[in-house]
Formats: structure tokens, C-alpha cells, sequence
């Protein structure tokens, strides 16, 4: 048992350090953050609430670039050590083909975890950032938080250079030491956007972030989990480029599932294929954060035990297909 | 040296064959030809029937191909350094830029068959379904628009009679008040008062009078009007014509035009003399309730019989080639230079910025007083949209879905643009680029 | 006569992102390549051999000396198509057959249709891979994709061989041909620079060799006068039985007042693997006489009628 815990360990371990290191990996995070947080500046519309725009398309980009994330490194982490003959050589070890794809989809997952955390926290930080209607003196004006905004941008950019000087300093990966600290950087940065008002003055800490996007940003967690777990599945038959169009499917019908699903008798295939794939659209939960709305929290630990569950269906299957595979 | 670079070409293309993306998108491509006009719903008109399979439908195939062929070109060089077979290669006696363009030539033949099929499927569809398409849509109008004022002539004579009248604006500099009025006279609109006549003239261009003579069609004059806030009314108007400076009225007519809707009126052919201006002159109806609006860049023009749909459908794929001709180089140049990864989210990227560039337009400010990051922003996207100037302006699957000739001299900037001087420049940067990097480090 | 690879002062250091030093490679690696001769790079893995073997070929840029080739600098073209090159890991197109991926190669080399395509034929048959000229490559084993390797670096009928590992993932029978084959080339004046790790296979094969550890030459010579031990004479007898030799020995012993050992000389172990494999097949060699293909061979320099493919270099 202890053995199986440190055999898993190890492999989601090396699974996690993999997919960060490499180039695509970080410039999807990027992209992700940098989009979350720049996006607000073409305020074309307010969509009816201030900062809104901010916070959809920062929920958004964590649906879409974490698609591309998870199922690109899934795809990679699976079929290409199939391929390359590294399974094999770990397979050969005392390590079940069970495990083997159950850790590679938890590596995974660990990404998904670190990148959920950046782009939540720019999220934040757009939105907190976005267009307020405040005070200037005796009128009222809508004015964006410049300082914060500031800070957003600089903040990933700050993140680079720590990175650029640990590859200096100590020879660290610059992409696996980049990935941890866009994170980090942004969530500090969030962090400290309560010494300050919107209008820039300086003051008592004050927490002034929409702490109620966590309901919404979870789900999307979840929703990450799942396409991770489908993917690593997947890409036991699949080759590697396939894996991120068949992902893209997968959200596709998953967002659309109402639709094409609706009404469908229980024994038809359209309800057989409903029950079998996840429906994405009980993730996606950016409306109810509306107007001041909140997602309860009962839904959020129910969204999280359909999403365990259907891990346990994708992984299950990936299992009775990598059973049968030869390797090497 | 052009063996090398044939023989190149030919391992591209087998490349691309054997490895089943060519099946793969060729698969797509039928879905997309037979899918999307059968699940986008038209308006229901004949027009609507074939904008949506000529204009939706060539779109969405050409987009397709577009990304495809970006990224065929990002794989073609990164891929093959990655898979090491580019060490065989860089010891044979090839130069780096005989390497780039045989690649090139592989992937553009490539595009260029699968645009071929993609237009000969097209083409087929509209001839099973011709009967829901317009009557006419076998035969193209060549457009003649009416004679402008140069934009930035007219704008340095305003801004001469704002100085000489002394009423030049002090908030501004002189350059801002050049860029504004510029702005101001392309989207001008011309108002016609009720009771009050306007003129607008036509120069007639020498190789589309013998085509109209010759088919005996008579020439089309198309005007669109609106009205201030878009109020939905009919107004008579009298549509008068004549040669310029002959004093003789060619054509006299009394019409109504619904605003928003096209007025398509029939000139006598003896009206296309090569060379000569043709002079409309529109009276609106005193008894009109509201004056009527013409953008005469937009929505003004003589229309004469063009060439047939098959030969402008082959000018536009030929436009639409030259586009795919510049994506492979723009593919190769990013393989070149990043690992396949990043060359292919670096490809993306170009994708995304090209569409929203072609959406937004020509990034022209808004005014003063825009945030530094929106100046950067609006500057990005102008420069993109300069350079991709000559492919935006033959716009050919637009003009294909209107029945607009796509003029032959017309094909020359996006040809030159995307068939010689996107690839011969990148193909110098490649070569730069693949002369430094070391091989099998 | 201008050696075929000279190199003086050739020095490569790898540095890291910021252009700090990491890897001294190669330092002051002062070569000469005679024409015409089998030449032998040895070392430990890391020694410098292929970055010393990529700089020659324009691969790599050495951060300092000079290198000359046939004459001319690493990376020129003109050099480039007198070269046929074997690297240690023979990465092919996969999706092309042995037939097209030679076709291919040899129309890089600027040879006309007639020409590539007799040389195709030859060069197939030549290793072994005439019934598989249609397979894609991507179905062949590893033994069989290196003989792909092998014909792509003669198609142009190269002055300079440089082959890295040349029988790495061979059976010890296409080992002895890609041997032959590389006598019979340095016996038609090609010059040949090789690396490996197999020593016997250099020992039998090899003129001169050089000895890299660290980057540096650490030996270099005649592999004949490398290895011989001046101090010690052997002498070889046949049909004396170990009763017959004992009281010779010590007759020996006892006039030079020095020890003598008498031992029996093993046969090589290729050799004896060999003959078993002729003695299973029921032939009298497994190996028949192994011509390379016909191009290759040059009119000057034919091998007479009869040429043995027993090797040399056993102690039979």
C-alpha cells in the first residue's frame, strides 16, 4: 500500500514537472492571464454591471485556454510515453497499469490546479480593476483602478524576470520556476489590492476583491478535472494531436448538452451518450454571479462529487482500454 | 538548384499525404461544403440562398485552409529538426534558402489543390441547386464607382479654407484635424433635400464598354439610400442621365426607392462610351416628408456585365491563394525559428490577431485622451491591417458573394504581396535564422 | 597532398542561455585525415568524438580554430556534396520507402533521374534491402533502418565518409559487410573517418586512429604501431601438441634466461560465429564474396579477381 502511495507520488510528481517545463505550457498560461487581465481595457460594454466583462471573460479563458492546457498535456503525458517506450519501461517496474494512468491524469489535474489558481487570482484582479463608478470630488465619474491594472501586468511580467533570475542564479528550469510563480505572483498581488481604494489612496487593509467568484471558479476546476481525465483516456488510443480536437468536442457537446440532449428517453442513444458525458453546463456558473449572486456552496461540493465520479468513469474506461494495449 | 528544390517540394507533399492530415481535412472541408449550407439557415431569399454558399461557405473552407496551412508550415521545419531527420538533411549540399522555398512550393501546391476542390465542390453545389439562387447569378456585374474627391486633397482644401478664414480649431493640431477630416469625407454621407437635384459622375473604363456593347446587355445604375434614423419609407425620386458636356439626356426615368433596399434601374448601353463620364443626376420629390442619404462611395455605382460566375469564382480562389501563399511562409518562417509548440501557439496568435483585424478595421483612433495601452493597442492593429492592405482590399469571397467582378488588375497586390514579397522576406529571415542555429547540439 | 580533414586549434564550448561556458567539448583538437585513409576517432562517451564529427560537417560552429574539408571550410556547399554521412542515430522519413528516401537524397545531390536510379538499384542490392524497397521505412527494424542510413550516405558516391557508430544495431554479419565495405572503399581512395565504440571492429579496419578523452587527443598513430609491443616476440606454431612444445619452451627459457609462455590463440570471436552460422546454413561461408555496388567501385582502383572477405586481422 505505502508502496503503491509512493509509486503514485512519484509518477504525478514527474507527470506535473514535465507538462510545466514546456515552452507551450507557459505561453498558454500567459496567454490565459494576459487576456483575463487586458480584455477590460477595450470597455466597449458594460453588459449591465461593473466589471462584469472582466470577470466573464476571465471565467472564459480558465474554460478555454485550461481546455487547451489539459488536453494537450494529457495527450502528451499518455501517448507520447506509450509511444516513446518510457511506459513500458515503467510499467515494467511494480507499478499497475491502473495506477499508471491514474497518476498521470492527477499530474495533470495538478497543472490544471496551479493555472486555476493564476488565472482566478488575474480575474480577480481585472475585475477589481474594471470600471467603477466612484466619487472624484462633487461628481461621479467611472474610472478604472490604474494602480491595480498596473500591477496586474506587471505582476506575470515580475514572475518572468523571477524566473529569468533563478535559471541565472541557480540553474533552475526558467518554465517549471515561471509556472509556479505567475501564481504566486498574481495572488499576492491580489492580496495586497486592500492596502489601496479605487480611487488610488492609500489606506487600512481592506479586502475588496469579488471573494464570491471562488463559487464560480471552482466548478470550472472541476469541469478542467474531468476533460483532464477524459483526455489521458483518450489518448490511450488516440494520437497526440487528436486528443486536443476530441477535448474540444468533449466541451462542445458538454456545453450543449441541454440542447441535443433534452428529452431524450433513457434507453436511446442520446440518452445513453447524456448519461455517459459530462455535462459542462452544471460547471458553468457565471451568471449567478450576477448582480451580487453567489453560487451556494452545496452546489459547489455536489459539482464536485459529479465531476470525482465522472473522473472515476473516464479513468475506468482509459483503465479497460490501456489493459489491452501493448506497450513497446 | 531547382531540382533540390522540386524534389523538396515533392517530400513535403508526400509528407502531408501519408500522414493522413491531407485525408483529415479533406473530410473537413466535405463537411463543411455539404454541412453548413444545409444547417445555416438563409433569409430565405434567392440572394440570401447564395450569399450563404458562396460567401459562408467558401469562408468557412478558406478559413479552414488557412489555419491548416499555417501549421503545415510551423511542422514542416520544427518537426523535422525535432525528429532529427534535419541533420541528413543539413548535411547534404542544400542551401537553408532552397530548404525554405522547396518547402514552401510543397505546402502552397498542396493549399492550391485543396482550394481547387474546394471551389470545384462549391461550383457543383450551385449548379445542383441553382434553382433557389437568383436568376442572374451566372453572370458577375463589373462595379464602376462614381468619381470622389481624392480623401486627402479634399481634406488639405478644407483645412487651406479653414486657414485662410481664420476658423482653424485651436484644440487640435493640425495633423489630428488632416486625420479627423480624412475620416470624415470617406464616410461622409450626401443629403438630397426634398425638391433638390445631385449629380454624380462616371468615368467609363475602356475594356468594359465593348463587353457591355458586345452582349447588348444594358447597364445597371445601383443606388441604396437611407434615411436619418433609419426610418423604413419609399420617396420618388427622377433619375436623369446623360455623356457629360454632350448636353444630350441619354435617359430619363421616374423611380422609387425604398431606403434600405437596392434601386436597380437600366441605362441604355449607348451610355458606355469608353472614356467618357456619364453624369446621374437624382431629383428627390418635393413632396417627400424627409431627405434622403447617399453614401456614394458605398452605395452608388454602375453596374456592367462582368465576366461569368466560373471565371470570377477561379479569380477569387486565385486571391485566396495568394492569402494561403503568405500563411505557409508566415508557418515556415515561425517552424524556422521556434520548436513546434510555440511555433504553433505563435501561429495562433497570428490566426486570432488576422481575424480581429480584419473585424476591427483599420484601427483608426477614436480621439484624444485614449489610455496608452489602447494607443499600443489600436497601432498594433493598424500596422497589421497595413500589411495585410492588399489581401483586405480584393476582398474576393465579398465581392464573389455580391456578383462584384473581381478585376484581374485587382489580383496583382494580393499576388505580389502574398506570392512574392511576404515569402521572399521571410524566406531571407529563415535563411538567417536557419544559418545561425546549430543542428544536432 | 592536402590532408582530406585538417583541423587546427578546434575548440567547441556549449554555453547556456545567458553565454556562460557550461561544456568545454573539444579543446585544441589538432586533426589530420590523410586521403585515402580509414581513420578511427575513439573515446569514452562525452569525449568530444561527434561534436567534433558535426563541426566537421557544418552542424556545429567552433567557438575557436580552423577546420578545413576536402580543402574547403565545414560548411560549404561545394564540400557538402563530396561527403556522405552516417550519424549514430539514423533518422529517416518514416512515411518513405528505402527506395524513395535514396531517390530523394540522391536528387539533393544534383544527380539526374538515370543516374539516381541505378544507383538506387545497386545501392539496395548492395545492402540487402532489394525486397524491401517498398515497405515505408516506418515498419523496419533498427538494423534494417541503419542500412537505409548506410546506402543514403554513399548515393553520391562520396570522397569522404564520415560514418559515427557505422554498426551500431547491425548483426555481427552486416557487421563484417559494412567492414568490407569500408576496406573496399579506402582500397578505391576514398577517405573514410569513423567512430565507435567496438574496438575490434576499428583495430581490423582502422589505418591511424585517435584516441579523445576531455575534448583533447590523448593518442594518436598507425594503429599497427600503436598497438605493437616492440619489447615482445611471438611465435606461432601449427600442428605441435602441448607435449611436444613444453620441453621447447624450456629449452627456450633456459638459453634466454627469461620467462617464455606458450599459450593456444583463440579465433576471433566473429570468425567463430560465422562459421557456425555457414555450418547451420550448411555453406561453406555464410558471407559470399562481398562486392560494394558497382558506382562505388573506382576504375583505378579495382580489387583483383578473388579478393578473400576472411578477415585480416584474425589470428588464424
Amino acid at each position: 500500500m505505502f508502496h503503491s502511495v509512493r509509486s503514485f507520488t512519484a509518477i504525478v510528481r514527474t507527470t506535473f514537472v514535465e507538462t510545466i517545463q514546456e515552452p507551450a505550457a507557459l505561453l498558454v498560461l500567459l496567454a490565459a492571464v494576459f487576456v483575463t487581465v487586458l480584455a477590460p481595457l477595450f470597455h466597449f460594454h458594460a453588459f449591465g454591471e461593473e466589471g462584469r466583462l472582466a470577470r466573464d471573460g476571465g471565467l472564459a479563458c480558465l474554460l478555454v485556454f485550461g481546455l487547451v492546457l489539459c488536453c494537450a498535456a494529457a495527450g502528451a503525458a499518455v501517448r507520447r510515453e506509450c509511444d516513446s517506450g518510457t511506459a513500458a519501461a515503467a510499467l515494467a517496474k511494480p507499478v499497475g497499469r491502473g495506477l499508471f494512468l491514474a497518476a498521470k491524469a492527477a499530474g495533470v489535474v495538478a497543472v490544471s490546479g496551479l493555472f486555476w489558481i493564476a488565472v482566478t487570482a488575474a480575474t480577480l484582479l481585472a475585475e477589481a480593476a474594471a470600471d467603477h463608478t466612484i466619487a472624484v470630488g462633487e461628481t461621479w465619474n467611472r474610472l478604472p483602478d490604474v494602480r491595480l491594472r498596473q500591477w496586474s501586468l506587471l505582476a506575470p511580467l515580475a514572475a518572468l524576470a523571477g524566473a529569468a533570475a533563478l535559471h541565472n542564479r541557480r540553474r533552475a528550469r526558467f518554465g517549471v520556476a515561471a509556472f509556479w510563480l505567475v501564481p504566486a505572483v498574481l495572488a499576492a498581488a491580489a492580496a495586497a489590492s486592500g492596502f489601496w481604494n479605487h480611487a488610488g489612496d492609500w489606506g487600512p487593509y481592506a479586502l475588496r476583491l469579488n471573494v464570491r467568484l471562488f463559487s464560480a471558479a471552482l466548478p470550472l476546476f472541476f469541469a478542467l478535472a474531468l476533460l483532464a481525465c477524459w483526455s489521458a483516456a483518450l489518448a490511450i488510443r488516440l494520437p497526440a494531436g487528436a486528443v486536443l480536437p476530441a477535448g474540444t468536442a468533449l466541451l462542445g457537446l458538454g456545453l450543449s448538452a441541454d440542447a441535443w440532449s433534452a428529452g431524450a428517453p433513457a434507453g436511446s442513444c442520446r440518452g445513453v451518450l447524456a448519461g455517459l458525458l459530462p455535462n459542462l453546463q452544471h460547471y458553468w456558473l457565471a451568471d449567478a454571479l450576477a448582480h451580487g449572486g453567489a453560487v451556494p456552496w452545496t452546489y459547489v461540493l455536489h459539482a464536485g462529487a459529479h465531476a470525482a465520479l465522472g473522473c472515476a468513469l473516464a479513468l475506468a474506461a482509459g483503465f479497460a482500454l490501456l489493459r489491452r494495449r501493448d506497450l513497446g | 538548384m531547382i531540382p533540390r528544390i522540386l524534389a523538396i517540394a515533392l517530400l513535403a507533399i508526400r509528407a502531408a499525404v501519408r500522414s493522413r492530415v491531407v485525408l483529415a481535412l479533406g473530410a473537413l472541408l466535405l463537411l463543411t461544403l455539404l454541412g453548413l449550407p444545409g444547417w445555416v439557415r438563409g433569409d430565405g431569399t434567392p440572394r440570401g440562398a447564395f450569399v450563404l454558399l458562396v460567401g459562408h461557405t467558401l469562408a468557412a473552407c478558406f478559413l479552414l485552409l488557412a489555419a491548416t496551412t499555417l501549421w503545415a508550415g510551423c511542422a514542416a521545419m520544427a518537426a523535422e529538426r525535432a525528429g532529427g531527420t534535419a541533420v541528413l538533411t543539413a548535411v547534404k549540399p542544400v542551401r537553408p534558402i532552397e530548404l525554405w522555398v522547396g518547402k514552401w512550393l510543397g505546402i502552397v501546391v498542396l493549399a492550391a489543390l485543396l482550394l481547387a476542390a474546394a471551389a470545384a465542390g462549391l461550383w457543383l453545389q450551385i449548379r445542383v441547386r441553382a434553382d433557389e439562387l437568383p436568376a442572374d447569378w451566372r453572370r458577375c456585374h463589373r462595379v464602376v464607382a462614381c468619381q470622389r474627391p481624392e480623401p486627402a486633397a479634399e481634406a488639405e482644401r478644407l483645412l487651406r479654407r479653414l486657414r485662410d478664414e481664420g476658423r482653424m480649431p485651436t484644440d487640435a493640431t493640425e495633423a489630428e484635424l488632416r486625420a479627423g477630416l480624412i475620416r470624415e469625407i470617406r464616410n461622409r454621407y450626401e443629403l438630397i433635400h426634398p425638391g433638390e437635384s445631385k449629380t454624380w459622375r462616371f468615368r467609363i473604363p475602356g475594356g468594359v464598354a465593348a463587353a457591355g456593347q458586345g452582349r447588348g446587355t444594358a447597364v445597371v445604375l445601383r443606388a441604396v439610400f437611407e434615411t436619418q434614423f433609419a426610418l423604413r419609407q419609399e420617396a420618388a425620386l427622377s433619375v436623369r442621365a446623360e455623356i457629360a458636356g454632350t448636353g444630350t439626356e441619354a435617359f430619363a426615368a421616374d423611380a422609387k426607392a425604398m431606403a434600405g433596399e437596392p434601386l436597380a434601374l437600366a441605362l441604355p448601353a449607348t451610355l458606355a462610351v469608353p472614356g467618357s463620364v456619364v453624369a446621374v443626376t437624382f431629383r428627390l420629390d418635393p413632396s417627400a416628408r424627409a431627405p434622403l442619404l447617399l453614401h456614394p462611395g458605398r452605395n452608388l455605382a454602375l453596374l456592367f456585365p462582368g465576366i461569368g460566375f466560373t471565371a470570377n469564382l477561379a479569380r477569387a480562389a486565385l486571391a485566396l491563394l495568394a492569402v494561403l501563399a503568405a500563411f505557409a511562409a508566415c508557418g515556415l518562417a515561425l517552424g524556422c525559428c521556434f520548436s513546434f509548440p510555440v511555433a504553433s501557439f505563435a501561429a495562433a496568435a497570428v490566426v486570432l490577431l488576422s481575424l480581429i483585424g480584419a473585424c476591427t478595421g483599420s484601427g483608426e483612433a477614436s480621439g484624444g485622451g485614449e489610455p496608452p495601452a489602447e494607443r499600443v493597442g489600436r497601432r498594433v492593429i493598424a500596422a497589421g491591417t497595413a500589411l495585410a492592405r492588399p489581401f483586405l482590399d480584393a476582398a474576393p469571397v465579398g465581392r464573389l458573394a455580391r456578383s462584384e467582378e473581381i478585376p484581374a488588375r485587382g489580383l496583382l497586390p494580393p499576388l505580389a504581396a502574398g506570392g512574392v514579397a511576404a515569402p521572399v522576406a521571410l524566406a531571407l529571415l529563415s535563411a538567417f535564422v536557419l544559418r545561425r542555429r546549430e543542428n544536432g547540439a | 597532398m592536402t590532408p582530406a580533414i585538417e583541423t587546427t586549434g578546434l575548440r567547441k564550448v556549449f554555453r547556456d542561455f545567458w553565454r556562460r561556458p557550461t561544456v568545454c567539448a573539444v579543446d585544441s583538437l589538432h586533426l589530420a585525415v590523410r586521403t585515402g585513409e580509414v581513420f578511427g576517432l575513439l573515446g569514452p562517451n562525452g569525449s568530444g568524438k561527434s561534436t567534433t564529427i558535426k563541426m566537421l560537417l557544418g552542424l556545429l560552429r567552433p567557438t575557436a580554430g580552423s577546420i578545413s574539408v576536402l580543402g574547403r571550410p565545414a560548411a560549404d556547399i561545394r564540400a557538402k556534396a563530396r561527403i556522405g554521412y552516417l550519424p549514430e542515430n539514423t533518422h529517416l522519413h518514416r512515411f518513405l520507402t528505402p527506395r524513395e528516401t535514396l531517390l530523394y537524397y540522391g536528387s539533393l545531390f544534383g544527380l539526374d533521374r538515370r543516374t539516381r536510379r541505378a544507383r538506387t538499384d545497386e545501392l539496395l542490392e548492395m545492402v540487402d534491402l532489394a525486397g524491401d524497397a517498398e515497405r515505408p521505412i516506418g515498419g523496419f527494424s533498427k538494423g534494417m533502418a541503419r542500412r537505409v542510413g548506410i546506402a543514403q550516405a554513399l548515393v553520391n558516391a562520396p570522397d569522404l565518409l564520415i560514418l559515427d557508430e557505422p554498426t551500431s544495431g547491425l548483426d555481427p554479419v552486416a557487421c563484417r559487410e559494412v567492414k568490407d565495405l569500408i576496406r573496399a572503399l579506402a582500397a578505391g581512395g576514398v577517405t573514410v573517418l569513423m567512430t565507435s565504440h567496438l574496438l575490434a571492429d576499428v583495430e581490423h579496419v582502422c589505418d591511424r586512429i585517435a584516441i579523445m578523452h576531455r575534448g583533447m587527443v590523448q593518442a594518436e598513430g598507425a594503429v599497427g604501431d600503436l598497438l605493437l609491443r616492440s619489447d615482445t616476440i611471438r611465435f606461432l606454431v601449427t600442428g605441435l601438441s602441448d607435449a611436444e612444445a613444453a620441453p621447447l619452451r624450456d629449452e627456450l627459457a633456459a638459453r634466454l634466461g627469461r620467462k617464455v609462455v606458450t599459450d593456444h590463440p583463440a579465433v576471433p570471436l566473429e570468425a567463430f560465429f560465422l562459421d557456425v552460422l555457414a555450418r547451420a546454413a550448411g555453406k561453406p561461408t555464410v558471407l559470399t564474396h562481398f562486392q560494394p555496388a558497382p558506382f562505388l567501385v573506382r576504375a583505378a582502383h579495382r580489387p583483383s579477381a578473388g579478393a578473400s572477405s576472411v578477415n585480416p586481422g584474425s589470428a588464424a
